[in-house]
Parts: C-alpha cells; structure tokens; sequence
C-alpha cells in the first residue's frame, strides 16, 4: 500500500508547522525555510549597511584564505576557491542590489511633477 | 538557512575526502614502517565520517577523523631484520595495499561528488541572482 505523502518526515522547505492543520497535526519535526523572511531589520538602510559589512567580511576572509594558501600555510586549496566563489557571489548580489537601488533613484528622479 | 550552506556542507566534505586521501597515502607510504613516532610500529589509520553542523547551517555536514585501525600489525619472521624481537619476528603495519589503493580511488571520486555540488550550488546561487533581471 503507498503511503500518503502527509505522512512522509523529512525536511521540507515550505512552511511546516505554523498553523496549518495538516502539518501541525503530523507533528513532523523538520526545518522549514520561513518564507515570510522572519528576519526584523530596523529599516533599509540597517539591512544594507549590514550586508556591506557581511560582504567585506566574505571578501576579507577569502583574501586572508588566498594570502595564507600562497605563503604555503595549512589552507586546503578548496577552502581558498570556496572562499573566492563566496565573496564574488556576494559581491555580484551587492552590485545587483546597488544596480536596482540606482534604478529606483531614476524612476524617482523621472517622476512628471 | 544561508544561500552558502550548499557550499560549506560540500566544502566539509571536500575536507573529508582530502583527509581520507591523505590516510590513504600515509598508510600505502607507511605499508613497511616498523618503526613510528613512539617506537611501536606504525599504525594504520581509518578515517571514520560523522555527520556535523558547519557554519551555522541546520542541515549537517561532515566531519571526518583520523583514528587507529583495531588491527595493527602481522608479524614476520626475519631474524635478521634490527627490529626483530628476541623470537626472530617483526611487527610491520597491517596495511592492505589493494584496499588502501580502492579507498584512494573512493575518496578521489567522492571528492568529484563534492565538487560536483559547490558547482551546481554556486549556479543557484547565480540563477538567484539572474531573477532579478
């Protein structure tokens, strides 16, 4: 007989157990990928003042990583690639986020008054 | 849940199979040391892998660690041999060659694994990023 699929455990990554009979009811113990973002961030501005930080973080950590691996010090070769990808995607989303702040600026700017 | 979990969970286990090579090339190197850091002869090493959290990510990654096999010396006769006891036998390293030369194929090849992840995670993250556009 197959089971149903309600009955299955395991992660998942919609949003088990807040308040939804069905999944509340099977007391499933995953974690869940909050899609309402549950994160408070005082406003814009602490958001992405804090995802500068986090980035220059991710870009001083793989600079450390690359430095230590060319002074030949115990650093695995994927940790520095891993570290390099890291930083550039971040880099890439802070230079996305920049790109859509500057579009709002113009779409403002080119309001017919 | 970081858009970089993907990434740490393959880097420990990138680390992991690196350890498992590095074992594998000091047991095959070491198959005929009868003699180690403590005098005993050299013991072969196992690594054994155990599910651990990395980076704050709530699904686990692994660790891995370096342990002593249970079974660490043949002994054989060769009076002639320094190391010999009293009754003519020497202790050398229980060390399977042809197993020691699969687990470094395994560990080669769950490296690819690993590294096949970063890639496909790495593209995640970027096809996040193309959404926008």
């Amino acid at each position: 007989m197959i089971e149903p699929l309600g009955s299955l455990s395991g992660r998942s990554l919609g949003s088990a157990g807040i308040g939804e009979p069905g999944f509340a009811s099977l007391g499933r113990s995953g974690r869940a990928l909050d899609p309402t973002g549950s994160d408070e961030h005082g406003s814009f501005l602490d958001a992405l003042g804090e995802a500068v930080t986090r980035l220059n973080t991710q870009l001083t950590a793989a600079d450390a990583a690359a430095a230590d691996f060319a002074a030949g010090g115990s650093t695995d070769l994927h940790d520095v690639v891993l570290a390099l990808t890291e930083a550039g995607i971040g880099l890439r989303l802070g230079v996305a986020v920049r790109d859509r702040l500057l579009e709002a600026y113009h779409d403002v700017m080119r309001l017919q008054i | 849940m970081s858009v970089f979990d993907t990434l740490r969970i393959a880097a420990s286990g990138l680390t992991a199979q690196r350890l498992r090579m590095d074992v594998a090339a000091s047991n095959i190197a070491n198959a005929g040391s009868t003699r180690g850091p403590a005098g005993a002869p050299y013991a072969p090493e196992r690594v054994v892998f155990a599910a651990a959290p990395v980076g704050g990510s709530p699904t686990p990654g692994v660790a891995a660690v370096a342990l002593p096999a249970l079974d660490r010396t043949v002994r054989v006769y060769d009076p002639n041999h320094p190391d010999a006891d009293p009754n003519g036998f020497v202790a050398y390293p229980d060390v399977d060659v042809a197993a020691e030369i699969a687990d470094l194929i395994g560990a080669a090849r769950s490296y690819s694994l690993n590294a096949t992840v970063t890639a496909a995670a790495k593209q995640t993250a970027l096809d996040a990023l193309e959404i926008g556009r």
